[in-house]
């Protein structure tokens, strides 16, 4: 490593993404030859040349190891140097690659990285002031936002159950609350039937008053036995009390009468203990569609609490490469992935040479648009199954507005806006409040619209996003500063957004996503239950890391 | 491109004539003749409620995270339920993008591993939905 660059710098020369110089420094490590080094600082240093002092620094209380969901890495031995079947060879420097190098390393394995792009992360991308992007149909953008502003282009929360969470623990990267649900955040839906198409509707309204109908609904069919479920008198007490509170029904008729928890016309405050509009109706509700939005609260992905990295999604990816620097090669595209009789061998190219890169095992965590069109020697059903792998394109864009008027104006801190619009969603930020300015992303989508959007330019996009997007907030045009935006399907060496492997087909084709082929693996979010999130890469990275750790401890 | 040639309104003439061809066992003697053939076989799986309702659900499962659903909007091929084809619209056009894909455009060729009956299926599904 040249002197001048810690250890979470990195070179990178501009090609098709380009973080801008000043970001590189900012991964959340500390450079381990300063004169202000502290213990953890010190165990750091040491532990790259000595496996013990990670088991040590376990030990001080200074590193908790992650603990996945599904492979248990935790007591594994460490292989001995130089044992036969520890060289390793990674395809992508992505969560999943990374990862694997990272907890290989930790077990005594000698792990190289090709990566074919110039940074590390691969789908874990934040946008920055100065960064650039040219995608593969040729339009390059550069980022304009404020310093301090940023974009999450792929993943942007996780939820508190997932190895994410262990894995920013034990990096020491810090993380804050991701606000997914807020309840004064909006639903707009047009082009449909009733009396609330195209009206904003704050998300307590719709979902208090349908709540509070239904339950009363529910409530007067088991008053009057009309359901098929036979109950006692005990019985139908003890479901007509849940649905009294369930709905915020009166105690006696039953009704619901409207409730406090859609929120108010004026607000409590000394004089005045509120006043509140009268209910939505069920049927204008049922006409406007909202529920359809409501489940993105319950899943059990979205359930509070979800949280994100303090200063965006890639600082997880940027203190894992502090991890594994040394061993990553930039700028190197693999051409062939081929089986050998005890290993494998990779055809990539580095610049303008042809090379081959021989090993002992080779875990292959190339997006599939990338893998299934690479020469391999995969067996015919792995092959298949690799390409049926449904990769969807998304299309997000990050929009900078000179005045937060989402907080300002409508008092919504954080959160997500829904609409039937193609725009799909609006992300508020879940950070910088009370900052003049803010980034909101103005779109996620998938499917033919993120499709259509893929095909606009950078400046038509963003006339997408404003003419949908003001519909919810008519200030968008006035308050407007500048975009970034990014369609998955054209970044180069991705070229796709993400997949969630077919249930009808998880018994039958996906066994051979998870198994390995020879002595080549696959690993990536797309080769678990997990597609799209980032703890998808780092299960299915430790799943491979323990089925390459007990061949060779075995042999 | 190609132009829309919606499939359900195949020219009642001509689908009566390839379907009677069926019916009398004739087989097709050129490419035109067994395309046409499927054309006709395809549009009548797609007016079988049955095949139609099967279709729907593995379309479900295997095609509407990428396509959309029959509500889709959207100027792009991955739109099923537009006015525009982009890689042909006679049936059994889409019927062979669906078994064969265009796996740099991410388009699985679903042929390597589902029973023609499901992929006829799918195609029927489709095929009911043109507007």
């Amino acid at each position: 490593m040249p002197k001048n660059l810690t250890a979470c710098e990195y070179s990178a020369p501009a090609l098709a993404l380009n973080l801008h110089p000043a970001r590189r420094a900012a991964a959340p490590c500390r450079d381990a030859d300063s004169s202000t080094m502290t213990r953890r600082d010190f165990l750091e240093k040491a532990g790259r040349y000595g496996g013990a002092t990670f088991t040590a620094m376990t030990a001080l209380g200074l590193l908790s190891r992650a603990s996945g969901r599904g492979a248990e890495l935790q007591g594994l031995p460490a292989i001995a140097t130089g044992k036969p079947g520890t060289k390793v060879i990674i395809l992508g420097a992505g969560i999943a690659g990374m990862a694997a190098a990272y907890e290989l390393g930790k077990l005594g394995f000698n792990c190289t990285v090709l990566e074919a792009s110039q940074r590390p992360g691969g789908r874990s991308l934040t946008l920055r002031k100065g960064d650039t992007l040219t995608d593969t149909l040729g339009h390059t953008q550069t980022c304009t936002f404020d310093d301090g502003h940023y974009f999450n282009a792929g993943p942007a929360r996780f939820p508190q159950w997932q190895v994410t969470m262990d894995y920013c623990r034990e990096l020491g990267v810090a993380v804050e609350p991701f606000i997914n649900v807020n309840e004064n955040a909006l639903y707009y839906n047009e082009g449909v039937a009733g009396p609330l198409a195209g009206k904003r509707i704050r998300q307590r309204e719709a979902k208090a008053d349908t709540r509070g109908h239904v339950a009363e609904l529910l409530a007067k069919a088991v008053n009057t036995d009309k359901l098929d479920q036979k109950f006692t008198a005990e019985d139908k007490e003890r479901v007509l009390e849940f649905l009294r509170r369930e709905g915020d029904l009166n105690a006696d008729t039953l009704a619901y009468e409207g409730s406090s928890r859609r929120g108010f016309k004026t607000w409590p405050a000394v004089t005045t203990a509120g006043t509140m509009d009268p209910a939505l109706e069920l049927l204008a509700l049922l006409q406007a569609n909202f529920s359809v939005h409501f489940h993105r609260n319950n899943e059990f992905e979205y359930q509070s609490a979800l949280f994100q990295p303090v200063g965006g999604m890639d600082m997880l990816a940027k203190a894992l490469f502090a991890k594994v620097k040394p061993v990553v090669r930039f700028g190197c595209a693999a051409k062939e992935i081929r089986k050998t009789p005890n290993g494998a061998r990779v055809v990539y190219t580095e610049g303008a040479e042809t090379k081959e890169f021989l090993a002992d095992h080779c875990i292959c965590t190339l997006p599939p648009p990338i893998l299934r069109t690479t020469a391999h020697d995969f067996g015919a059903m792995l092959k298949n199954t690799l390409n049926i792998i449904p990769f969807q394109n998304s299309a997000r864009m990050g929009i900078q507005f000179k005045r937060r008027f989402w907080e300002e104006d409508d008092r919504i801190f954080g959160g997500i806006s829904w609409t039937n619009q193609p725009i799909n969603e609006i992300y508020y930020p879940s950070h910088g409040f009370f900052q003049p300015k803010g980034v909101l992303i103005g779109y996620y989508m998938f499917g033919p619209p993120s499709d259509e959007v893929t095909q606009l330019t950078p400046a038509d996009r963003i006339e997408y996003a404003m003419k949908q997007g003001e519909k919810l907030h008519p200030q968008y045009r006035a308050e407007f500063d500048n975009a970034f935006s990014v369609n998955w399907s054209t970044v180069p060496h991705i070229k796709g957004c993400l997949s969630h492997f077919p249930e009808k087909l998880t018994k039958t084709l996906y066994p051979f996503l998870i198994k390995p082929d020879g002595n080549l693996h696959l690993a990536g979010d797309w080769a678990s239950h997990l597609g799209g999130w980032q703890a998808g890469a780092f299960e299915s990275a430790r799943h491979v890391v323990k089925n390459i750790h007990s061949k060779v401890a075995s042999a | 491109m190609s132009m829309r040639l919606a499939p359900h309104r195949l020219p009642p003439l001509l689908a009566f004539m390839v379907l009677a061809a069926c019916a009398r066992g004739e087989s097709p003697k050129t490419d035109a003749d067994k395309a046409a053939r499927r054309d006709a076989e395809l549009i009548a799986a797609s007016k079988d409620a049955a095949t139609v309702k099967a279709g729907k659900a593995t379309y479900a499962a295997l095609c509407i995270a990428c396509h959309g659903a029959e509500t889709a909007k959207g100027d792009s091929p991955s739109n099923l339920f537009d006015t525009k084809w982009y890689h042909g619209s006679r049936p059994s056009e889409i019927e062979r993008t669906v078994l064969t894909g265009f796996l740099e455009k991410n388009m699985p060729p679903w042929g390597e591993v589902l029973p023609p009956e499901d992929t006829t299926a799918v195609v029927a599904f489709i095929l009911s939905q043109q507007k």
